[in-house]
């Protein structure tokens, strides 16, 4: 049955209707080696629902921030509107635009064009239509979107049952009850899709927002039961209006607000058209335009002419850069204490490098965050014990007998177990509850080291992050990745930023060992590894804000010092070589009287170094911390990023690799006869230029494949002519490589084909 | 690539101070050394072995790679995929008209040491002037070697025999040196040791085969890939710009030099019915394989995710495969995006029409229609898969297609599994609409052959014959009324009489009107001209109006074709 098959020669597409309706996903979370698997599936559930919520907070409020000039340009637009005195500005007839430079992420421009919609009408004016790129090709299209949606009308495919319906001469009157009936739904009658455009709307508009509007155009002309229908909805639609405005007390006419969401993807001449038009009608509607532009405010001069930017008083606002963000959400969901699952150091770079210099999308770095964290329950039974810092006692009391034994195998545990006293290695193995006791201990080790990680690598930033050079990073992810990888307080950057802050003057000193207190105060108020270091921290900010005091202590010490010591050696001898006395003057400034902020400096940056030297390390050297950090990066890499092109191009040089059979393993240049046909054609090809010369093509190729009948060593006087059999493996080959896109057929010699790749 | 090229010259200046644990710069260094004295080179050779060193110390780098380093960027980290990606993307480097014969055979000829057919012979003579236009074609990155070896040539003045003498030395090379290769290195090993007895033949050897690749950088992709970002950059442009002003130089033989007619589709398919496929045993490990990953893949899709099949091999099977264990049990549209007549309008009336059961199908465009399908499907919760055998294919290539497909993909519920096989199938989605994808790669080469996705395709060699094969002449011939038949055989038998006249543009209206007159074929022009159509209409002939204006009729088949049509229908009349 060809059905089934679903090929056929005058068919594509085939449909299947199935039984079933939803996919159960435990059928496939159960494996039958894996018995722990169902389990921490559910615990990477119970996970990710508290992160999800949590990134769905930080989306909501994605670039809020910046919408607050937005809204207040929006709001202050067509102000003077019904004063009389101003109507100058409005004869000009410049069509208020703001112009939202939004930047290349693009996938993240969605949810944030939602978020404006959504803050535009709760704050400004209800009446806002929001157009995307893809969906209007022509001005009619466009304007009877933009309408609809203001309008409030659903353009649904009931258009054609109101055809009908129109055609069996309904009274209008039906309608009406049939509307009326439901004014809450606001899914009013269906409106003909022609009969929207703006004439109607400068109609509907000034229908519901009270005469004395000061719109002089003529009305168009429209048939009568059409106009009946679009009052009706209109009636519909003020009454919510009235809602609105009554609830925030504003008592002026709403905006007509117009978001075009990708300017640059938007049909150049439609959109000329769509700007003179509202010119036209700008009298009668308060129009505001809210351009989003992906790179720059140029594009606009490029796609339209001088004559209808000339309508346009633009006014630029400056989404923030994607990076921010990011750094806002890593502070919040990866480079914390709370969240159990973390990202080792590969994954973690991976990450971010995919951000930073691929596409700027926050949403795609959530994507590609989950699948890390489901990977790592997947694939790693030790994440069975992932689970936040309280809840480490009641995990480990709840392993089973099975998920201990399997515990017990991983290699991870076999290096815990080394870890721990010899005494108790050897009930590791055998002993549950001894076992239970230990995991748990590990467990909340490894929590509360990140519980003193974070804040003190905040600490040092804080400090860090102003010096010269930057030479821990301006950025507190980047200051993290480095304790991912090595030890921070061993490595060459930390060691200048060092140097740098022993070099700092007092003001700056104090500022930043002030910020870097605060950064340190909540954290500590819980963790007794901390307080010490801030309570230190914050002494020292209190003397070096009363270095005058200690300068008198100092001087009277120094005083004492003098009395006793010897002036005389201060004496120069009367006659001295130069070279003596280079050296004593050297010897001199360096014995030089350092000042009490000089001193008090040293003694800060020493205390400071001790600390964090017990604070910081990096907590992949911990055991156990498998369980926590998931590092494979090559399972997310080959899913993620995969290089289709290189697959396949390696497939075809070294196919012994990817067949494993012990025929085929040559070097990449070798050739052999056993070899898939089209691995043969691929490499003989590729001895070639532009042209390929198929009669060569096929000889070499009839060669190759010979040689392996040809063992015996009897010499061909000639090239013999190709079975048919041989031929049409031939075609086959060739004709795989031009479906693999690796060569196209051209016209410019005979029996030639073009070589698309080098 | 700055970096690298520093790199490589500090190498030179640091050995100078005899830094010991260096071990590979050092032994270029003696290199260097023995080569300054052999032939008095200047600073530039020394330079052009540093770099080069560059190019050979890539298992180096790979040492380098592996220890995990967080400050490297992100190349470094796949170990692999980095190194084969120098091999996929690079410049196109000089070829020869012959070179792929000859490497037919090298690869051949070691499994017959000593063997030497007279086609090589002849081969090798004809690859003889090449050399001698080496300079000028070479890049000039790598002049300064062919010069010394020009030089070297010249010094010996029996150069054919030398030529001669390379199957001689056959053994001591490795086995995938090219011949040309070959016979450089002995010309060069020749000129060096006649020059300088002291010289070590064998790191000699070794280093000369070392600059030889790069300069013959055909198929040595590690020195094309290694050594192409240390090279000059300069050189490298102009190389560049001179290969692609080069015409290609290709031999003219055609596939006519072949017995027989070509082959139709159906010819080819019934020959590759007795062909027996190579390493079943090991396709069906690779298929076991993947098929372990069913459970990963619903999984992930349960996950929101959305699967891409890669991997060199038709991956048919296997989907369906999947399809019939998995997803059979669930709504599903099995779309083949090879299909010819594909359209995104079928796909998307398939889901309204034959899965939501929707009759009405008055949708203004596509995204409507995506609207409508969104709209029903929004609290439905239920799961819809939709199986895109290459979701490549030609008539998916389209924007607005990508565009719908990702589209639908953002449906609730909706989860896609497809296959792609085209090297460049990534280009098809820019960043918007790879994100509503939601893809998950998973590599799945099967090595299996391109069965139905390839028939659809015109096969070159089939296409390339004038679209008209035997058996469509046949079958029209067989159809025609019997004064209709011998029209055109007269005309073909025209043809066959001036088929060696290139210049022939075919037979002139009225020389046929006159000739079928003769034979009581037709009475009037007119009644010839409604056999002609009938021609016409099934492309038999093709007409074309010579200077004067006179139109001529040709059959638009070759020489072989037509023999075999004269033979076949002299059997079948008969």
């Amino acid at each position: 049955m060809s059905a089934e098959q679903a090929t056929s020669v005058s068919k594509g597409v085939f449909a299947f209707k199935g039984k079933c309706k939803r996919v159960n996903e435990d059928d496939y979370v159960c494996d039958s080696k894996d018995r722990g698997r169902k389990a921490r599936m559910t615990l990477y559930r119970e996970i990710w629902e508290d992160l999800h919520t949590q990134i769905e907070i930080l989306r909501s409020d994605l670039n809020c921030q910046i919408f607050d000039d937005l809204i207040a340009f929006v709001s202050g637009c067509h102000r003077h509107r019904d004063s009389p005195g101003d109507r100058s500005a409005q004869l000009l007839g410049e069509i208020p635009a703001a112009v939202l430079v939004t930047g290349v992420n693009t996938p993240d421009h969605d949810v944030m064009f939602a978020n404006l919609e959504s803050m535009l009408k709760s704050q400004v004016s209800p009446l806002v239509a929001r157009v995307g790129a893809q969906d209007n090709c022509r001005i009619s299209a466009l304007l009877s979107d933009i309408v609809a949606q203001l309008m409030n009308v659903t353009l649904t495919s009931e258009e054609r049952e109101d055809d009908e319906h129109d055609a069996g001469d309904l009274l209008p009157g039906e309608k009406s009850t049939a509307v009326s009936s439901s004014p809450i739904k606001l899914k009013v009658a269906p409106v003909r899709k022609r009969a929207l455009n703006l004439t109607t709307l400068v109609k509907w508009y000034k229908k519901k927002f009270g005469a004395g509007s000061p719109c002089k155009s003529r009305s168009a002309p429209c048939s009568p039961r059409k106009r009946l229908k679009l009052e009706e909805t209109g009636e519909a639609n003020a009454e919510q209006l009235k809602a609105t405005t009554n609830g925030s007390g504003v008592d002026k006419k709403p905006l007509v607000i117009i978001v075009f969401e990708d300017v640059e993807n938007v049909n150049p001449a439609v959109f000329q058209d769509f700007i003179s038009l509202c010119c036209s009608y700008l009298p009668s509607l308060p129009i505001v335009l809210i351009l989003g532009i992906a790179t720059a405010v140029t594009a606009i001069h490029q796609i339209l002419p001088s004559a209808i930017t000339s309508l346009l008083c633009m006014e630029r606002f400056q989404a923030p850069p994607a990076s921010r963000y990011l750094s806002h959400l890593m502070d919040k969901i990866v480079m914390v204490p709370d969240v159990a699952v973390k990202l080792g150091p590969k994954v973690f770079h991976f990450l971010l490098d995919t951000f930073l210099y691929h596409d700027f999308s926050i949403l795609n770095f959530i994507t590609a965050f989950q699948f890390c964290m489901s990977e790592h329950f997947l694939s790693n039974p030790l994440s069975v014990l992932c689970c936040g810092g309280e809840e480490v006692d009641y995990v480990t009391s709840q392993l089973s007998q099975a998920q201990l034994e399997d515990l017990r195998k991983l290699a991870s545990f076999k290096s815990f177990v080394e870890s721990c006293p010899p005494n108790v290695q050897s009930k590791l193995w055998s002993d549950n509850a001894v076992t239970r006791k230990y995991l748990s201990s590990a467990l909340t080790e490894l929590h509360q080291h990140h519980a003193n990680l974070f804040p003190a690598l905040r600490f040092l930033h804080c400090l860090s992050s102003a010096l010269p050079k930057h030479p821990l990073g301006k950025q507190f992810r980047e200051l993290y990745s480095l304790c991912l990888t090595t030890d921070v307080c061993e490595s060459d950057s930390y060691k200048q930023a060092v140097t740098f802050l022993r070099l700092m003057s007092l003001d700056d000193l104090s500022k930043a060992l002030a910020a870097a207190c605060q950064a340190l105060e909540e954290p500590s108020q819980s963790n007794e590894h901390l307080r010490p270091l801030f309570e230190e921290v914050e002494r020292f900010v209190y003397r070096l804000g009363h270095l005058d005091e200690e300068e008198e202590q100092e001087e009277e010490k120094d005083m004492q010092q003098d009395a006793n010591g010897v002036p005389l050696e201060r004496i120069l001898p009367q006659r001295t070589k130069l070279h003596e006395l280079k050296e004593k003057l050297q010897s001199m400034s360096s014995k030089r009287r350092k000042s009490p902020y000089e001193k008090l400096r040293e003694e800060i940056l020493e205390s400071l170094q001790s600390h964090l030297r017990r604070l910081i390390t990096c907590p992949l050297t911990l055991p156990l911390h498998e369980a926590l950090y998931f590092n494979d990066l090559a399972a997310v890499k080959e899913q993620l990023k995969a290089a289709p092109r290189c697959s396949t191009q390696r497939a075809l040089t070294l196919p012994g690799r990817y067949l494993n059979c012990a025929c085929c393993h040559g070097n990449e240049h070798s050739i052999l006869p056993s070899m898939p046909d089209i691995c043969i054609v691929y490499k003989l090809h590729l001895e070639c230029g532009t042209l390929v010369n198929l009669y060569d093509w096929l000889q070499a190729f009839v060669t190759i494949i010979t040689a392996a009948g040809d063992k015996g060593g009897k010499s061909k006087k000639k090239p013999q002519k190709p079975s048919t059999e041989l031929r049409a493996r031939f075609i086959r080959a060739v004709s795989e490589l031009q479906f693999l896109g690796f060569i196209k057929s051209t016209r410019r010699k005979t029996d030639h084909v073009t070589r698309l790749t080098w | 690539m700055e970096e690298k090229r520093k790199k490589s010259i500090r190498i030179t200046e640091v050995s100078e101070d005899a830094v010991i644990q260096h071990i590979l710069p050092l032994n270029d260094l003696t290199r260097v050394k023995r080569r300054g004295r052999n032939s008095g080179a200047s600073s530039q050779d020394l330079v052009y072995t540093a770099t080069e060193y560059n190019g050979d110390s890539d298992s180096d780098e790979d040492a380098e790679l592996s220890i995990p380093n967080g400050v490297q960027p992100m190349e470094t980290e796949i170990e692999e995929n980095a190194m084969f990606g120098g091999e996929v993307f690079r410049f196109r480097t000089q070829k020869k008209s012959g070179q792929m014969v000859m490497k037919a055979e090298d690869c051949v000829s070691p499994r017959t040491p000593g063997k030497k057919t007279p086609g090589r012979g002849s081969k090798s003579a004809k690859s003889t002037p090449t050399d001698g236009v080496l300079p000028s074609k070479t890049p000039p990155r790598s002049q300064r070697v062919t010069e010394k070896q020009q030089s070297a040539a010249e010094a010996s003045p029996a150069r054919t025999a030398i030529g001669e003498a390379a199957p001689r030395d056959h053994k001591r090379m490795e086995s995938s040196t090219p011949y040309r290769l070959r016979k450089r290195n002995l010309q060069l090993e020749q000129a060096e040791s006649s020059s300088d007895d002291s010289v070590d033949e064998s790191s000699d050897e070794e280093e000369e085969n070392g600059v030889g690749k790069n300069s013959n950088s055909g198929f040595e992709a590690q020195s094309t890939g290694g050594s192409g970002g240390s090279m000059n950059t300069t050189a490298t442009a102009e190389a560049y710009f001179d290969l692609h002003s080069m015409a290609p130089v290709t031999s003219d033989r055609t596939l006519a030099n072949l017995d027989g007619p070509r082959m139709d589709v159906s010819a080819v398919r019934e020959a590759l019915k007795s062909v027996t496929p190579g390493h079943r045993k090991e396709t069906k490990a690779l298929r076991e394989k993947h098929e372990q990953c069913y459970g990963k893949w619903m999984l992930n899709m349960c996950h929101g995710y959305n699967i891409l099949l890669y991997g060199l091999g038709s991956k048919r099977s296997l989907l369906d495969d999947f399809r019939t264990k998995h997803i059979a049990k669930y709504s599903h549209l099995v779309v083949n995006g090879y299909f010819p007549s594909l359209t995104v309008k079928q796909i998307l009336n398939s889901i309204t029409e034959e899965i939501l059961g929707e009759t009405h199908t008055g949708f203004s465009n596509p995204f409507a229609h995506i609207k409508f399908i969104k709209n029903a499907y929004k609290n439905k919760d239920e799961d819809f898969f939709l199986v895109i055998h290459n979701i490549d294919g030609i008539l998916l290539r389209s924007e607005r297609a990508q565009a719908v497909l990702s589209l639908l993909a953002e449906v609730e519920g909706f989860h896609i599994v497809a296959s792609i096989d085209h090297i460049n199938a990534p280009f098809l989605w820019d960043q918007n609409k790879y994100f509503r994808f939601r893809w998950l790669w998973f590599e799945t080469a099967t090595f299996l052959p391109y069965e139905s996705e390839n028939a659809y395709e015109n096969s070159l060699l089939v296409q390339q014959s004038g679209a008209l094969a035997l058996s469509s002449i046949l079958h029209v011939m067989h159809s025609l009324t019997p004064n209709g038949r011998r029209v055109f055989l007269l005309l073909a038998r025209h043809q066959m009489e001036a088929c060696d006249n290139s210049a022939y543009i075919g037979m002139s209206f009225q020389s046929l009107y006159q000739q079928c007159r003769e034979s009581f074929l037709v009475n009037s022009d007119l009644t010839l001209q409604a056999q002609l159509v009938e021609f016409r209409d099934h492309r038999l002939i093709r007409s074309r109006k010579n200077y004067e204006g006179i139109e001529h009729l040709q059959i638009p088949v070759d020489k072989s074709t037509l023999t075999e049509f004269l033979n076949e229908y002299k059997e079948g009349s008969s």
